[in-house]
């Protein structure tokens, strides 16, 4: 192939890419945003929480190996495995895929770093520092004590009154917080900033799971952010959406929790599925067979598993046949796993396997995963359910599914691809040790719950009779789960030992293998953006490497004295435009910080600080945002001998517009959750759902607050207008538009609420009234987002910072403010005519 | 290349995907509403009205799979607009055809249960 670059490249030109790459030192650490930075300290924070949810499952152990122990109360142990689960599920499980990804994926991409690294570092920051506060609750004895997935009305305000609810509901706010913004993160990271010629067919398996993965997220977690919601409203005013004889349906929670639930199994399982599709050609040094299939195996599980949230509710009194539904997509979904499986092993068949720590990962992960699938099939068939429902056989199944389908992999992950971060890999000695401990342990201690579960042991009760003959196996349990912990400590040895992160230099392709993260490379990965023309670009391309770092291939230094990357094509993967990447920053540090404490103030009922303490996080957040969309060039830049790009875009090319979409699929996905808790609770509590006293109010105030949405909208349009004809118009009709459309805003969501509240609607009064109020408080938070935004969108104006080809902030407060119309728009024709339609006024 | 071009050869690679969910919804709801409302003892054609409501909604989703399968098949589905991107097509149209047969599996696999099971116990 033709080179981009010619040689010998200028002998300042890899002084000054080093100098802008630099990283930080001592205490400018904490204001690092590059992936190899945050990617760290993501993974050690998300491994931080593994052991310390680790120790809490020893506790929790240690109290069950005996009958009629009295290590731990009740209370203790009721909070004890609540924080277990829910410390492994939301402080270690996704975030640490999700720290995988910022990780790896710009060096397997072959991009400089993700487009958004103040993103990645403030959704960081912000799930360590709210994490570490959550977990503390556990030592004030205020740690949430209603299972992990916390169903009402056990923890309705009647039957849990403390604070221990509210830490949950609150606390894991962040965590949501920080996944959806890795989400948009790897979205379009993995859309945009792929190595030139990188097409979709040459995406490596590990970009297509974080793909499915990071749009499962997007799908999945505004579900459980809107029942959050509805529960903390209810708990904290009183809003009936789950009491029964005020209208409201606890069931509602369990459909809105397991619509994320199980999604959340397959969230954690599918990045893990894809690190082992990349483990596994490197070990058996042969590529991956039946990529294709594989591929469609991650599309066909993404889709399929958010058909399967009621079979978490087979004992509800859902009708059978309703049940029989998500029995067979229970079982449909076995057949995409089977092909990840079979394609891994007829992988390993064809190549000639490396016996070393990563391949022992692998081959357990398929033997444990393979166990805990089987034990999915028989739990997905109703009849069996019944029985095994609540049991401990159905522990054994969700542990070997979880720690085979995603702890395996992430072990193997730490050992094929610390060389990459790392000056020197870890053991191989130790490294055996671990998986043999683990392996053992794991095998050990959960089998033997499928029996005990069998032999009737209920889950969550502290303790049991010794009349029960459930002591033996319980005792076989806690030895394993001491036995597991030996190999996390041996691991933990092995890290201290050999891991040398942020020296500079790193162990190198030590397994031969064949994608670009294990290019040569710096702080700023490679030395040039290769050009892709396989799958495994280090195999077929043997002089890659060499050319790479002679700096023959694009982007070779760093033209505009700033950091860069290239973005290209969704598909075929072309050059676009030279994306200009910020540097350290504090921002992005002390808004997360700030997020936090405002979470965690609310939790504790201190509203009046939590106000501040938002406002503060408001004010990083800008300030951070000040500085993006930065002034365009006339004249495009080179990052090749005949290749140039711009600086910037406008419109859907640009990796900010991709950002505001997938941040309205969000929003989208949200308000269709609220869509449905309307209906279903119409739907359950037809009977007493609305008053039959209510009136509805009349059309009018259905035409009125839509007016308003739309007449905001059209001020928006108008604005873009007269934005692209700058500087030729007068830069104030713009000002005057935006300025306009902010109490057009406004005055419609209060004229909405105006109108429920005028004829006596209250909230606290009936399920149908918080549901009603509910829309307005989801289009409030718009409003108030909003407000800000066309306030930012007036200062960078008013400052000289919006032109015609300068107007990101413009252009993605304008998407969100349609869509925020367009939601209004919906809610409020749901809420007038549904009830007309229906005839229930 | 437009950025829109993106949109269309990446839906139909879903699409198979996008329906299976959309035959789930329906007929979740059409159950859902049957037991609520007491419906199920209705019939029509000498069938119950839900395997009646849920036969019809596989006959759609079924026929449109079938469809774009034909299509996908005839290369007649939306595509890379120019040669480079050749191997580029082909893989997405053979992801989609194998989606969409994967998809009419699970269709096919979540209406049986209706001539089976009773509809609300």
């Amino acid at each position: 192939m033709e080179y981009p670059n010619s040689l010998p490249r200028p002998a300042e030109e890899l002084e000054k890419l080093e100098k802008v790459w630099e990283p930080p030192r001592g205490f400018r650490m904490f204001s690092a945003v590059n992936n190899n930075y945050v990617g760290v300290y993501y993974v050690g924070a998300s491994f931080l929480f593994f052991i310390l949810a680790g120790v809490l499952a020893l506790i929790v152990r240690t109290q069950l190996a005996v009958p009629e122990n009295e290590l731990v109360g009740h209370e203790l142990y009721n909070q004890l495995f609540t924080m277990h689960g829910t410390v492994m599920m939301f402080l270690f499980a996704v975030p640490a895929v999700e720290a995988m990804g910022v990780l790896l994926l710009p060096n397997m991409l072959g991009a400089r770093d993700l487009p958004f690294p103040r993103l990645s570092a403030y959704a960081f920051w912000a799930y360590f520092a709210g994490g570490l506060a959550f977990f503390c609750s556990i030592f004030f004895g205020l740690a949430p004590n209603g299972g992990w997935f916390m169903y009402p009305p056990l923890t309705s305000m009647e039957f849990s009154p403390g604070l221990n609810a509210d830490f949950w509901l609150l606390g894991i706010g962040f965590i949501e917080i920080s996944a959806i913004a890795g989400a948009i993160e790897i979205i379009v990271g993995i859309m945009k900033t792929r190595a030139p010629g990188m097409s979709l067919d040459k995406l490596p398996v590990y970009a297509w799971a974080m793909l499915v993965f990071a749009g499962m997220i997007v799908f999945g977690f505004p579900a459980v952010i809107l029942a959050t919601a509805l529960l903390e409203l209810e708990r904290a005013f009183d809003w009936p959406f789950f009491l029964a004889d005020r209208g409201g349906d606890p069931v509602l929670w369990q459909h809105l929790f397991w619509f994320f639930g199980h999604p959340e199994v397959y969230i954690i399982f599918l990045p893990a599925a894809g690190m082992v599709s990349m483990i596994v050609p490197a070990m058996a040094r042969t590529p991956l067979v039946a990529y294709r299939l594989v591929v469609l195996a991650l599309l066909a599980t993404g889709f399929l598993s958010f058909g399967l949230w009621v079979h978490h509710m087979y004992t509800t009194g859902i009708p059978p046949l309703s049940l029989s539904f998500f029995s067979a997509a229970s079982m449909a979904v076995a057949i995409p796993s089977g092909i990840q499986v079979f394609a891994w092993i007829a992988t390993f068949a064809a190549g000639r396997i490396q016996f070393k720590v990563p391949t022992l990962f692998v081959l357990g992960f398929l033997f444990i995963f393979t166990l805990g699938g089987l034990t999915g099939v028989m739990v997905a068939l109703v009849p069996f359910d019944w029985q095994a429902h609540d049991t401990y056989f159905v522990v054994a199944h969700l542990h070997y599914v979880l720690i085979g389908g995603m702890v395996f992999p992430l072990f193997a992950a730490f050992y094929y691809w610390i060389p990459i971060v790392s000056e020197r890999p870890l053991s191989e000695r130790l490294g055996k040790w671990v998986f043999w401990l683990l392996f053992i342990g794991v095998n050990v201690t959960f089998f033997t719950m499928h029996i005990t579960g069998l032999a009737g042991m209920p889950r969550r009760v502290y303790t049991y009779p010794e009349n029960v003959s459930w002591g033996a196996l319980n005792m076989v349990s806690t030895l394993g789960s001491y036995m597991i912990a030996a190999g996390v400590l041996v691991f933990v040895i092995d890290m201290f030992r050999n891991f040398r992160p942020f020296t500079g230099k790193n162990a190198g392709n030590v397994w031969n293998a064949g994608t670009l993260e294990w290019l040569p490379s710096g702080n700023y990965q490679t030395r040039s953006i290769p050009h892709v023309t396989s799958r495994e670009p280090l195999w077929d391309q043997p002089k890659l490497a060499h050319d790479v770092v002679a700096g023959r291939y694009y982007l070779p230094g760093a033209p505009t004295g700033g950091r860069e990357t290239i973005i290209t094509s969704p598909i075929d993967a072309r050059p676009q435009y030279l994306l200009k990447l910020p540097g350290s920053s504090w921002g992005p540090f002390l808004g997360a910080l700030f997020t936090a404490a405002f979470f965690m103030s609310l939790v504790v009922k201190l509203y009046m600080v939590g106000l501040a303490l938002g406002a503060l996080a408001i004010a990083m957040i800008i300030w951070w945002m000040w500085d993006t969309d930065p002034e365009t060039r006339d004249h495009p830049i080179k990052v090749g001998d005949e290749v140039e790009l711009p600086i910037n875009v406008v419109g859907p090319a640009s990796h900010s517009w991709w950002g505001t979409v997938v941040l309205i699929l969000v929003g989208a996905t949200l308000f269709t959750c609220l869509v449905f808790s309307y209906l279903y609770l119409w739907l359950v509590n037809g009977e007493i759902w609305l008053p039959e006293t209510h009136q509805l109010p009349e059309l009018v105030w259905f035409v009125v607050p839509t007016a308003l949405f739309l007449a905001s909208s059209a001020a928006v349009v108008f604005a873009g207008r007269q934005a692209s004809q700058l500087p030729r118009v007068n830069p104030w009709f713009l000002r005057a538009a935006v300025f306009l459309a902010i109490p057009l805003m406004m005055a419609g969501l209060a004229t909405a609420i105006y109108a429920d509240w005028h004829v006596g609607l209250r909230p606290s009064e009936s399920s149908y009234g918080a549901v009603v109020y509910m829309f307005s408080v989801v289009q409030g938070v718009y409003v108030a987002a909003l407000t800000l935004m066309g306030l930012f969108v007036l200062a960078r104006s008013l400052t000289g910072r919006l032109s015609a080809s300068r107007r990101a902030s413009l252009d993605n407060t304008a998407l969100l403010w349609h869509y925020m119309t367009a939601q209004g728009v919906i809610g409020l024709t749901l809420t007038h005519f549904f009830p007309r339609l229906m005839g229930l006024s | 290349m437009r950025e829109q071009t993106f949109f269309k050869p990446l839906f139909v690679t879903v699409s198979g995907l996008l329906i299976w969910a959309a035959h789930f919804t329906v007929i979740y709801a059409v159950n859902a509403l049957a037991c609520e409302r007491l419906w199920m003892a209705q019939r029509i054609f000498g069938m119950g009205l839900v395997p009646f409501l849920i036969l019809m909604a596989t006959l759609v989703a079924a026929g449109t799979l079938a469809v774009i399968g034909v299509l996908a098949f005839l290369n007649r589905t939306p595509s890379l607009p120019d040669a480079a991107n050749e191997r580029t097509t082909i893989f997405l149209r053979k992801v989609t055809i194998t989606v969409l047969a994967l998809s009419f599996v699970a269709v096919i696999y979540q209406t049986i249960p209706a001539f089976i099971v009773p509809a609300c116990g």
